[in-house]
């Protein structure tokens, strides 16, 4: 009988071993889903700002007021790049160059500058980043 | 500086444009406040920044300097054979050259670099040598070099067939950085092109009534002068006064007694019956359409002032009018020819001048007073709006002229010359934009605004007419002594060149119709071979070949012309077939039988039309005045 005691502490400690293993890894998923998620409205606001520079729109007070919420995304790239088992390689000088080109392109009002690190600098990036998301990390 | 690119460069440019290559070698001289830099984008490509006044804008991305062509390109889709394209900006020169790669071979490329300065430095740090290649469709123009080039390069590259295939490519930031040229690039480039619709507009709108009076009037032709005559006969102090038809010269018309004998007055042919229902006796009139009413024309006095005219204008006012003609350039045909033949034997010049038009008898009227070498050109009636709501001056189509509506919605409003605004019309609107071009570009001519009334003309002196009679007709000057000393075109022997091409002109239709009837065979036998699908081989080769002579005669022959001329609302509905090419060969030829035929045709219907005509007139006025029997020509 005590075998069997210890047998069953041995798997109940193993069940709960595995359980917050796997709950580790559900939570990873829901933090990955939830970036994605962010992604997504991210690269449609950055395509948007865009086309309007394209279409010779207004853009200014449009780009201006995403900053915010494009230094969020950054920090949130950074977070979720360093996250072990998050399989996301970043060249964090590339990503900061962007941003500076960004507010170069920002404060000298350049539209061309603009359109460029924005379709070919930040979509990039998210586009990168949205793939191997999805792809689920990956790798061969 | 890439000294290796920029050598390079400089070779190409002087094998090509020696004379751009030392403008560059040679000038040393810095705009201030502007700079360009070369930099190196992510992919190791070239890409400029400028620097004006402390403003920096690059005029290439850094990412992807070449991904805005590629999206240009992708949005125009599929670019039809011969379109033009035109890129505002050299800027890194790879775009240009994609757009090369990229565009039909028949494509010509026109490319306007608004600065001299990006010009230089990209011609020291990327390789634009492949622009300056021999025999490649690129024309380039650039402020400082050859900016004023600009309209003869519209001219050669744009035309009525491929106007409607144009495309636009506007280089990063060169608008920002050059607003004022490049809009005034864009807006020379429109104006081209409504110049093309308009004179488009105008050949079918006068196609049908061309050869009829041509044929008609030509025997004016050889009993007339030259506009040539009329030029340089006026000294610097004498002004030109240029009287028009509009409204606004039922204020002042009366002021013009006092310029009589002190200025050449020149009058458009709507504006002659006030003038000389007020006593005025103009100098000169003008008339340059081809379907203006008699009525206009309908004065006892009309003959005693002497007409600038062309043989294609109506009949009716020709031959109401009995005094003397001087005659310009109507455009190809029996008159070219005659008259280069006169040149031939008299070793002179004799071919009549053209007069340049900017659409309407009074920019004519406008041009022949320069030609006549006035410095001061007057200005009356010349309202170019609906002053009063009205088109034109009472007197003039009625005695009391209608008032427009305001409301039919083809009237818009341009700035009055007190400040306010006036309703004008789009013709008006062309006539006023052409004047003020012209005042600004003729800026050696002073151009006095004394209509009183009206739209601005900006670049014009505003002035009363009685202020501008006395500023400018100070001295007496006898105009009229110069133009009854003008030596006839055809006098003496000289006499027997028009009649052979009077005489002859049923013949040379004769000929004409024949070789419609020769063409519509190898049309018929092309078509015949398509169906059969021998599109290669000998007969096709030959048949082909006869086509290509056969057009040949068609274009360069002066009868076949003025037949073709006739056909221009033929030609208006088959032209935008021209450039659209069939995927099947067999197919393609089809379409080109089908559309000579019905071109040959159309010509052969239309040479037995003039032949009637040439009949009725040229070859009549021969048989009736044999040189024999006519007086030598005396100068009078």
């Amino acid at each position: 009988m005590s075998d069997n005691i210890y047998v069953i502490n041995c798997s109940m400690e193993a069940a709960n071993a595995m359980s917050s293993w796997s709950g580790a890894l559900h939570f990873m998923e829901d933090k990955m889903n939830e970036f994605l998620n962010l992604l997504q409205s991210q690269i449609e606001t950055a395509e948007q700002i865009g086309n309007k520079i394209e279409n010779g729109e207004e853009y200014m007070e449009d780009i201006r007021a995403y900053l915010p919420s494009l230094n969020q995304t950054v920090t949130s790239i950074f977070q979720i790049a360093q996250e072990p088992g998050s399989g996301l390689e970043i060249n964090a000088e590339f990503v900061l160059q962007v941003l500076n080109d960004i507010l170069y392109g920002i404060e000298h009002r350049d539209s061309v500058f603009l359109l460029d690190v924005l379709r070919y600098g930040l979509l990039e990036i998210y586009y990168y980043l949205a793939e191997e998301l999805q792809s689920g990390g990956e790798h061969e | 500086m890439n000294n290796t690119i920029y050598e390079n460069n400089i070779k190409a440019l002087k094998d090509k444009y020696p004379v751009w290559a030392a403008i560059l070698e040679n000038t040393k001289r810095k705009k201030r406040g502007f700079d360009v830099t070369a930099e190196q984008s992510l992919m190791g490509e070239t890409i400029l920044k400028v620097s004006q006044e402390g403003k920096e804008l690059y005029l290439n991305g850094k990412y992807a300097p070449s991904a805005v062509t590629e999206r240009w390109m992708e949005a125009q889709g599929t670019v039809e054979e011969y379109a033009p394209i035109v890129i505002v900006g050299i800027s890194n020169g790879e775009h240009i050259r994609r757009i090369m790669e990229w565009a039909p071979k028949t494509s010509n490329i026109l490319v306007y670099e608004p600065s001299f300065e990006i010009f230089r430095r990209a011609m020291q740090e990327v390789d634009l040598s492949f622009m300056f290649q021999p025999d490649i469709p690129v024309g380039v123009i650039v402020e400082g070099i050859n900016g004023n080039e600009v309209g003869a390069f519209f001219h050669f590259f744009i035309s009525c067939d491929n106007m409607a295939l144009i495309r636009l490519y506007l280089s990063g930031n060169y608008r920002e950085l050059f607003p004022e040229k490049v809009e005034a690039f864009i807006a020379a480039l429109n104006q081209h092109l409504e110049y093309i619709q308009v004179r488009w507009d105008t050949a079918l709108r006068y196609a049908n009534v061309n050869a009829i009076n041509v044929l008609s009037n030509l025997h004016y032709l050889y009993e007339g002068y030259s506009m040539r005559e009329l030029y340089d006969i006026l000294p610097d102090d004498i002004p030109a006064i240029i009287v028009s038809a509009g409204p606004s010269l039922n204020k002042n018309i009366m002021e013009l007694k006092k310029a009589v004998g002190k200025a050449c007055i020149i009058a458009t042919d709507t504006a002659m019956k006030p003038l000389l229902n007020a006593g005025i006796v103009p100098n000169l009139f003008v008339i340059v359409d081809g379907l203006k009413p008699e009525l206009l024309f309908q004065h006892k006095d009309i003959s005693k002032v002497p007409m600038v005219t062309m043989t294609a204008v109506s009949t009716g006012p020709m031959d109401c009018h009995k005094g003397k003609k001087f005659f310009y350039l109507g455009g190809p045909g029996i008159e070219v020819e005659m008259l280069k033949e006169l040149e031939e034997k008299e070793g002179e010049e004799r071919v009549l001048p053209n007069l340049m038009s900017g659409g309407s008898v009074a920019t004519s009227a406008y041009c022949l007073a320069l030609n006549m070498g006035a410095k001061t050109v007057i200005l009356v009636g010349q309202d170019l709006a609906m002053t009063g709501n009205k088109t034109h001056a009472d007197g003039t189509f009625k005695d009391k002229m209608d008032d427009i509506d305001v409301n039919s919605g083809e009237y818009m409003e341009v700035e009055s010359i007190d400040g306010g605004k006036v309703l004008t019309r789009n013709d008006f609107k062309f006539y006023l934009e052409w004047f003020e071009k012209w005042i600004k570009e003729w800026s050696h001519i002073t151009t006095v605004d004394a209509t009183e009334g009206g739209a601005l003309i900006h670049g014009s002196k505003i002035m009363t007419l009685k202020g501008a009679i006395r500023k400018y007709c100070k001295r007496d000057f006898n105009v009229k002594w110069h133009i009854d000393h003008s030596r006839k075109l055809f006098t003496g022997d000289n006499r027997r060149i028009a009649m052979k091409y009077f005489s002859g002109a049923s013949a040379k239709l004769d000929e004409v119709k024949k070789k419609a009837k020769e063409g519509q065979r190898y049309y018929e036998k092309l078509e015949k071979l398509a169906r059969e699908n021998k599109t290669a081989g000998k007969e096709i080769d030959k048949t082909l070949k006869r086509i290509k002579k056969l057009n040949r005669y068609m274009e360069t022959d002066y009868m076949a012309q003025m037949v073709m001329e006739s056909l221009v609302g033929l030609n208006y509905t088959l032209r935008p077939a021209v450039y659209q090419s069939e995927t099947e060969q067999n197919r393609e030829f089809m379409d080109i039988a089908e559309q000579g035929e019905v071109l040959m045709y159309g010509m052969i219907i239309a040479a037995d039309e003039i032949k009637q005509t040439a009949e009725k007139t040229v070859v009549k006025y021969a048989k009736e005045h044999p040189v024999d029997e006519q007086t030598n020509g005396k100068k009078e």
